[in-house]
């Protein structure tokens, strides 16, 4: 920490974050779920809605869903891990997630309606439901699938009132049910949720359900120019499992991993209109994909990437999805006879409507 | 308001035959007549009492002079006290009363210390005096009616002048206005030796004085008063033989303070019960504010602590805003510059501060906490003077002066620099993502002044502020373009005179502040425009009636605009926001706010005062009128001259933040919040110096804007209740002091607004108006326990500590986390609002200072060091990135300023 008074006199804020210690996010060292697939991620229902207040959901509209949650547990020795899933509605009064959006009235006025929430399901809650009959291994999905009048409850439970009078919710800006994911291992558990986007009914004749976004490859270059931010040497394909661990090669402390920009496709969605208080279609021209990344030793930095620039804040570098990948130390990680070690690298892209996916590589370091 | 006891040290140092006491050795057995004693050095006066004015006679504007006969042990106590020409009017029992608790330096005969009896006349002078802020009481001559003409002569007939002189203060070159001149005949009494010490005549305002004499000879020439050294000075009769008198200037050296003044608190002679003061003294030479008054008021009971060191007043409990900080009756907008930087208003330019932390009278509306006065010095500028401080942080120059016309003036400005200094200590690592935040700001007052025929004055005030952050990043690859920006700028004109019996102090304030924040990519601006006005009248119709009116409005317009604002839109996605857009906005509001009050002071007992006021406020804001009508009523009843009982209870009501109201983002149908306040306390005086005061307290607040559905809603509530102890050593020769322990707590809640459905669990915060219970609020500091002292010593050198112990204050604790995969982020689980705390806060500030004091000017180097032992306070808890693992988030750490300043 910097004791210099003068600096921090006029700097507190700096000052402060860097006073910890704390563990880098993207050092995966224990038990964490890292991302969570849902397929469909966006269902439109064509319920009927003569009372928004109660759609009336035809079941041949009503899909089930497949579950499939990235959960890893470096340190756990092989041992069983489980999840099971339930799913409840979603609270529009609920915290807002960490770093996620308000919605609208957020600024200069208080109160943020339409936000979607984030929050734990209430296990003693009506409208919580079980979705599986029993813990399922982590390394497999699961198809769930929720019932008509479950599905109704929800939309029923995710009503508000604006200022004005008017009733929104999931029937006209979309019900994002939160799927609520519990993992046991051992004596640990984690929580996690993960939403699927409900329409009761289509926005218009172009709206088509969102499409997962997906990593084709995963490239690793060496250097990058400063001033241009491309890179100096030809990016390398890693190849995924079940092929050798990509040798990263010896004396090297830090390398760039790239993944393949996804399609980002665009996508229709609603939004309360200023003057009539009622929710009218929106086009996003370009949906946002973001990228994450984690490793079992090491550190990435930025710890997340994106495919658009937050319009807020101008930094001058170009858009870039890359991140750089520090390599542990000699002490940070075991090694072979060699000298050498293994490390797992995951990275996941999310886009803007819950579709998720992510891929897997190893690599062989000399560190 | 003072009621001047103008203390006049007339000595008589001369053992003279029939006038000498027992105390005197027993003259030894011998056939001879021993030599008579000599007295060898008079006494002096170690620690001077200034007598309390009768009430009766003050109110009446009588005068007196009362002369004791005091006798004095060999030690320096006061061990008698006669009264040998009494005045009446219950002066002779108020000098009495002061002499005994009179300190002297002994005097020696024949060269050791002896007792003696001295004569000593106490001059009571009601002198110019002020109810509030320069409003004169009724029927007084108004506080700058012009110079006093010098005194006559005392009719012992002088024939012939032959001193002249003048006394000024060593170091500022103030002059010593209304100190005793005395004349010692040297050695013309009958056996050779000299006369008794007479009194000719007082210096004037300029500290001029002449002194004539009858018959030639030698004399001794003492001037002398209560604050300083005297100055003494033998003259031959052969100088004293020449055709022109002799001119004879004198520096004396203040005994109390070094580079400031000093003002005496005047006790119990305002309406304002509830009111504590400070002294300028005080409010520059507390450890850890370094010399910023406004900062000393942190000190105070029922003032919490604020974070970081922050420039907020949190007064019992209440939010910030919701103290009015006021400069010669107008409210200021900013009172700190960012980032625990000084005040905005030069401590060269402050009287007095007036602090209310509740309690306060109708003259000050639209604030429902409490109320900073900041009393500007007047009459000030008649002389040349300037003063100047340099230090790590910023540098200050001031200066006053006359200028031809009548016409006194007087200028201040600062500077920071920190913004040139830092980049030389911030490390330059590319790849780094830090970055530093550095204020810069400047700030700047002038007045100008003028005495108006008839007994009254004008003056004009100027002054305003600016405050820049810039943000300097680590890798100086990265470019930031950030730019925040606030200010304002204020321009008073006052008028104070007499009409008929009233006095009247009529003001008129325009004020622009403007605030600003640009990125790469948008711009905010705010500007407001603001006239304010006010006119105080007041009477007194007699010893036990006093009234009180006025009125004062504001005329406010708000503007806000807003380019490219990235607006975040009124939908749903998952994983961010939603594309935001673009848009551009601009805001105005209009308000209009007049104000009628009326205050009576009534003694219908003279030691029971009752000051009962009423006060209307109307609103017109965004098309929607407003009324509030608050009464109010104070008490002070003295039990003894040394015990008081004294409380307060009234209504108060203010306006909301503009942005509340506004017709699209806020909701202007909003009420107004507004609290009922009580309080009642005692004040034990032990000695003119040491008192004791207790207050117990209990303040609602009601119909605070929260966020809600509407917006906002008038459904927020607060309370606050609690004990205020003070233990105050007045400031003195050579030291003063207080201990400040506040038991209190302070609890918010929320109704639950209308059409919001309950949710429970403790998954999150509910947003909007689930909580309704009775919670710790964020400023909530159950015990606070402030000890300040500074002590003079040799004269030059002046030391202090302040120490501060602090219940930490309430935080929502996080009691676990669940990973958000949607946003790839933890949201945190927390538990009961504001049911954990952080640690107890402790920190020790050191002060001290070394004056050189020459005649003209005075030099100090000082060194303020806050937290002085590096404590290690927790403002908070930092947690990682699925709050696991905390830590600390440490405050501010060890900082010393050194500094140098001067004054002429």
């Amino acid at each position: 920490m910097n004791r210099r008074p003068i600096l921090l006199l006029a700097s507190a804020l700096s000052a402060a974050s860097a006073c910890t210690d704390f563990a880098n996010p993207t050092t995966v060292v224990d038990l964490r779920m890292l991302a969570v697939q849902t397929e469909p991620s966006e269902i439109i229902l064509d319920a009927d809605l003569s009372n928004p207040a109660m759609p009336v959901v035809d079941p041949a509209n009503n899909p089930g869903v497949t579950v499939t949650p990235l959960i890893v547990d470096p340190l756990g020795d092989g041992r069983p891990v489980t999840y099971t899933i339930s799913a409840c509605p979603n609270n529009p009064f609920a915290a807002a997630p960490q770093g996620g959006g308000q919605g609208g009235g957020a600024f200069p006025s208080g109160g943020a309606r339409t936000t979607v929430g984030s929050a734990l399901c209430d296990e003693n809650s009506p409208t919580t439901w079980l979705l599986t009959e029993g813990p399922v291994p982590a390394e497999r999905g699961i198809q769930v699938f929720l019932g008509i009048d479950q599905l109704t409850a929800a939309f029923m439970a995710d009503i508000f009132p604006d200022q004005f009078g008017n009733l929104h919710g999931g029937f006209d800006l979309g019900m994002p049910l939160t799927l609520d994911i519990t993992v046991n291992a051992g004596t640990e558990q984690i929580r996690g949720i993960k939403r699927v986007l409900y329409w009761a009914q289509r926005i218009n004749d172009t709206q088509l359900a969102n499409q997962t976004p997906t990593i084709d490859t995963l490239s690793l270059f060496y250097f990058r120019d400063d001033a241009t931010f491309e890179p100096v040497d030809e990016p390398m394909p890693i190849k995924p499992l079940p092929e050798a661990p990509h040798d990263v090669g010896q004396g090297v402390d830090s390398v760039w991993i790239l993944p393949s920009p996804g399609n980002a496709e665009p996508f229709q969605t609603t939004v309360i209109d200023a003057d009539t208080h009622r929710a009218v279609p929106f086009t996003v021209e370009r949906e946002t994909l973001r990228y994450r990344f984690f490793a079992t030793a090491g550190t990435f930095n930025p710890q997340a990437t994106s495919s658009e620039r937050n319009p807020a804040f101008d930094v001058k570098a170009p858009i870039r999805i890359e991140s750089q990948y520090t390599l542990p130390t000699a002490d940070q990680i075991a090694t072979d006879a060699y000298g050498q070690a293994v490390v797992t690298i995951w990275v996941v892209v999310r886009d803007d409507r819950g579709g998720e996916s992510w891929q897997t590589r190893q690599l062989l370091i000399t560190p | 308001m003072t009621a001047c006891a103008l203390a006049a040290a007339v000595m008589n140092p001369t053992p003279v035959a029939g006038q000498l006491d027992q105390p005197l050795p027993a003259p030894p057995d011998r056939s001879e007549p021993p030599p008579a004693p000599k007295l060898t050095k008079p006494p002096a006066v170690k620690k001077p009492v200034e007598p309390t004015y009768p009430p009766e006679a003050f109110a009446a504007r009588l005068a007196g002079d009362v002369t004791l006969t005091i006798d004095i042990d060999a030690d320096g106590r006061v061990t008698a006290v006669a009264v040998k020409t009494a005045a009446g009017h219950g002066f002779d029992e108020a000098a009495a009363a002061a002499a005994r608790e009179m300190e002297f330096f002994p005097a020696e005969v024949d060269g050791k210390p002896s007792p003696i009896r001295i004569e000593y006349t106490i001059h009571f002078q009601p002198r110019t005096v002020a109810t509030d802020a320069g409003v004169p009481d009724a029927g007084e001559v108004g506080p700058d009616a012009g110079p006093a003409p010098p005194p006559p002569p005392v009719a012992s007939a002088p024939a012939r002048v032959v001193v002249r002189g003048q006394v000024r203060e060593r170091g500022t070159r103030e002059p010593l206005a209304g100190a005793d001149v005395a004349v010692i005949r040297r050695g013309a009494a009958l056996d050779g030796g000299d006369l008794p010490a007479e009194v000719v005549g007082t210096t004037d305002d300029d500290g001029r004085f002449e002194v004539r004499v009858s018959a030639p000879g030698a004399v001794r020439v003492v001037v002398s008063d209560t604050r300083h050294d005297s100055c003494v000075r033998d003259f031959s009769a052969a100088e004293l033989g020449g055709a022109t008198p002799v001119e004879w200037s004198c520096f004396t050296r203040e005994r109390a303070r070094g580079l400031n003044e000093t003002r005496i608190r005047a006790h119990a002679e305002h309406p304002e019960e509830t009111r504590e003061t400070l002294t300028k003294a005080e409010l520059t030479t507390v450890p850890g504010t370094i010399g910023d008054p406004l900062r000393v008021l942190q000190n105070m009971p029922g003032v919490a602590r604020a974070p970081f060191g922050l420039g907020l007043l949190i007064v019992r409990g209440a939010n910030p805003t919701d103290t009015g900080v006021f400069i010669g009756g107008e409210p200021i907008p900013v009172l700190y510059h960012f980032l625990a930087g000084p005040s905005v208003f030069t401590a060269n330019l402050i009287d007095k501060i007036d602090f209310y932390p509740g309690g306060f009278g109708v003259r000050y509306g639209r604030f429902i906490g409490g109320v900073v006065d900041v009393n500007i010095k007047s009459n000030v500028g008649r002389t040349l003077h300037g003063a100047v401080d340099i230090n790590l942080r910023d540098s200050s120059a001031y200066v006053e002066g006359p200028v031809p016309g009548g016409v006194r003036t007087s200028f201040a400005a600062r500077r920071s620099y920190i913004d040139a200094l830092l980049p030389y200590f911030i490390p330059s690592r590319v790849g780094s993502t830090f970055v530093t935040v550095v204020p810069v700001y400047w700030d700047y007052q002038a007045r100008v002044e003028k005495d108006v025929p008839g007994g009254g004055r004008v003056a004009l005030l100027a002054y305003g502020s600016s405050d820049n952050l810039e943000i300097i990043a680590q890798d100086p690859t990265v470019e930031l373009e950030s730019n925040s920006h606030i200010g304002f700028h204020h321009v008073m004109g006052e008028w104070v005179t007499s009409l008929g019996g009233w006095s009247s102090r009529l003001s008129a304030t325009y004020g622009y502040g403007d605030q600003s924040v640009a990125t790469s990519t948008l711009a905010g601006y705010q500007r407001y425009h603001r006239l304010y006005g006010r006119e105080d009248f007041s009477r007194r119709f007699s010893s036990a009636l006093a009234v009180s009116a006025g009125l004062d409005f504001v005329l406010s317009y708000d503007w806000a605009r807003y380019d490219n604002l990235p607006f975040p839109r009124d939908g749903r996605t998952i994983g961010t926001t939603m594309p935001p857009q673009m848009v551009d906005v601009t805001r105005s509001l209009y308000d209009t706010a007049p104000a009628v009050y009326v205050e009576a002071q009534w003694n219908p007992v003279p030691a029971l005062r009752l000051v009962p006021g009423l006060r209307l406020d109307y609103y017109h804001v965004v098309e929607t009128d407003k009324f509030s009508l608050d009464p109010r009523l104070a008490f002070r009843w003295d039990l003894t001259p040394r015990l008081a009982v004294k409380g307060a209870v009234g209504i108060y009501h203010q306006l909301p933040n503009p942005q509340f109201l506004d017709r699209v983002y806020g909701n202007p149908n909003l009420a107004l919040p507004w609290a009922d306040q009580y309080q009642i306390g005692v004040e034990r005086r032990f000695t003119e110096a040491d008192e004791l005061t207790a207050t117990l307290f209990y303040v609602r607040r009601h119909d605070l804007p929260v966020a809600s559905p509407d917006h906002f809603s008038s459904t927020g509530q607060s309370r606050s209740y609690g004990l205020e102890l003070w233990l105050r050593h007045n400031v003195t020769e050579r030291f003063y002091g207080w201990i400040a322990y506040t038991l209190s707590r302070s609890e918010v809640t929320t109704a639950l607004a209308e059409g919001v459905p309950m949710i429970g669990g403790n998954n999150g915060m509910p947003r909007n108006g689930a909580d309704l219970a009775w919670r710790p609020g964020p400023f909530d500091q159950t015990h606070n326990l402030i000890a300040v002292a500074s002590y003079r010593f040799f004269r030059d050198w002046e030391a202090g500590i302040s120490y501060r112990l602090v219940t930490g204050t309430p935080r929502t604790p996080v009691v676990g986390s669940f990973y958000d995969t949607d946003f790839g982020t933890y949201t945190r689980q927390l538990g009961g609002p504001g049911s954990a705390r952080n640690a107890t806060f402790s920190q020790l500030d050191v002060r001290i200072e070394r004056r050189f004091t020459f005649d003209r000017w005075v030099f100090g180097i000082y060194l303020d060091i806050i937290n002085a032992l590096n404590s290690e306070n927790a403002e908070g808890v930092l947690y990682d990135y699925r709050s696991r693992e905390s830590a600390a988030l440490r405050g501010v750490p060890i900082l010393p300023i050194l500094g140098l300043r001067g004054r002429f």
